[in-house]
């Protein structure tokens, strides 16, 4: 029986992009952060310069938005890098019950 | 017109209950497999009308909720009409173009997003193409089109109340009328979705009957939408219980209706929290082609909002759509990699992913010039009690079949 489950663990390893996935899902969402923060705001700047306020979205919304962003940020972080934490020790379990 | 907010909320709720309806539109629509592209195909190919008519009562549940909170005068009617489009010859040719090119694809823009997020290569190159086509309508389509609608050619140029089904129907937008138009958008849909669903489910239970006993099981779980042959000795709570957990531990796929329901509510949601705030503008999908292009370009130093026409007048630089296409992408991929369906998956075919590039480009094209996707424009309007939707419904079954015979000739 014990040699059966072996023989299934060797067969099946866990698979690395269960691994990585979490861990690009909390980059993704540090890069959306800061890409809001540096490059919207700017954008945001150059509307309001070049008078065009059909784009331009007033300060209390993109401010709104930022800091929603960053609420979304810090959850989607702890909760990948949970998800990647699980992963990698079900992949070592793995590597372990194969070697 | 003064208008007022109908819950005082900060702009950072706002945009976070916008991306937590779009995680909850992720998740919901990779765990049923919700499609619309699909459903329209399915009737074309297999003759089923399952899915469509789960569609059917998707709009008609929008409608019924949405409707019901302005006739009883929960939220003002100004936020079913505020943000009403024209409507026009580009509804109808776009819809055609984005029904065409997203059966060509392989998905709609809302399963295109999930199916990304969830691994699909294709999907991704749809993405890419979809906002080269945004590009190229906004340079050579939209100073066209934006005269017609300007000019009235072919098009409303009212917008607003004037395009609201209670005042087309009864010139007022009392409760009363909002309450008799909802019932008649409403209704029919439903009753049609229900109608349609149950006889294609009777014609599979006829063929499946016709295999005969031994075959019957086997057929039976086969079909999607049906459940699977059950052992008589387990009573039906108990394997409703089963599945119900099954489908919390992400053991098994959410079935046709519950996924629609869920969907319905999750517009009805949105229709509450921005209430005052962004009206009737509800789930938008495919805004993404255009910003999503706007903002690759911005570390480059390329602003396309200062010198490119529609970018420079169409698309606020960040909105509460922003966040939930973005959300909904997270959505579908946490989904995804729980349920262990997610992985890169590259067609063998690599014909695919040039036809996924150029079906992609005409969804791009396509929802430009329609103003709006099948979930932005389409589904949207249903609950904004409008009749775009409708025009969109039809271009879009007449694209979709168009490629259905293209793709037989292929």
């Amino acid at each position: 029986m014990e040699e059966m489950e072996k023989s299934k663990s060797k067969a099946k390893p866990y698979p690395v992009r269960r691994v990585i996935g979490p861990l690009v899902l909390s980059l993704f969402a540090i890069a959306w952060y800061q890409f809001s923060k540096i490059y919207l705001t700017g954008a945001d700047n150059i509307a309001l310069s070049k008078a065009n306020f059909l784009v331009y979205v007033p300060p209390d919304q993109l401010q709104g938005y930022l800091e929603a962003t960053t609420w979304i940020c810090y959850v989607v972080v702890y909760v990948g890098l949970m998800m990647f934490w699980v992963s990698l020790v079900k992949y070592v379990q793995s590597k372990e019950a194969g070697s | 017109m003064i208008l007022q907010p109908v819950f005082s909320e900060s702009w950072a709720l706002i945009f976070g209950l916008f991306g937590l309806s779009g995680f909850i539109l992720g998740w919901v629509a990779q765990r049923g497999n919700y499609c619309f592209v699909n459903a329209m195909t399915s009737i074309f190919t297999t003759r089923s009308f399952e899915r469509f008519g789960a569609l059917l009562i998707l709009f008609g549940l929008t409608a019924l909720g949405t409707g019901l909170l302005v006739a009883f005068g929960l939220i003002p009617p100004v936020d079913q009409y505020f943000n009403n489009y024209f409507a026009g010859w580009y509804i109808l040719v776009g819809s055609f173009i984005f029904g065409f090119g997203a059966a060509l694809a392989g998905g709609c823009n809302l399963s295109m997003l999930y199916r990304a997020s969830s691994g699909y290569v294709q999907n991704w190159i749809e993405l890419f193409g979809m906002m080269i086509g945004t590009y190229i309508f906004a340079v050579a389509i939209w100073p066209f089109q934006s005269y017609t609608m300007e000019n009235g050619i072919l098009s409303t140029s009212a917008g607003g109340y004037v395009e609201y089904l209670p005042y087309v129907l009864f010139h007022s937008v009392s409760n009363m009328a909002v309450y008799i138009t909802t019932m008649i958008v409403a209704l029919p849909l439903l009753f049609l979705g229900i109608y349609l669903q149950m006889r294609t489910r009777s014609k599979w239970g006829k063929s499946v009957s016709m295999k005969g006993p031994g075959l019957s099981a086997v057929g039976m779980k086969a079909l999607p939408g049906l459940p699977g042959p059950s052992a008589p000795s387990i009573p039906s709570g108990l394997r409703l219980k089963q599945e119900a957990k099954d489908m919390l531990l992400l053991k098994k796929p959410y079935g046709t209706n519950l996924s629609t329901v869920i969907l319905a509510l999750d517009m009805i949601f949105v229709f509450i929290v921005g209430a005052g705030y962004t009206f009737n503008y509800l789930v938008i999908t495919s805004s993404d082609g255009g910003r999503f292009f706007e903002y690759i370009l911005m570390p480059l130093g390329i602003n396309l909002f200062t010198n490119t026409p529609w970018f420079n007048s169409s698309l606020p630089i960040v909105d509460p759509s922003t966040l939930m296409v973005v959300m909904l992408c997270i959505g579908a991929f946490s989904a995804s990699f729980l349920s262990g369906d997610f992985k890169i998956r590259i067609p063998k075919d690599r014909k695919r992913l040039a036809i996924g590039f150029v079906g992609g480009m005409l969804v791009g094209i396509g929802v430009r010039m329609a103003l709006g996707c099948n979930v932005g424009l389409m589904w949207t309007n249903f609950g904004q009690l409008g009749y775009d939707g409708y025009i969109f419904l039809g271009g879009m079954l007449a694209g979709v079949y168009l490629a259905v015979k293209v793709q037989e000739k292929l």
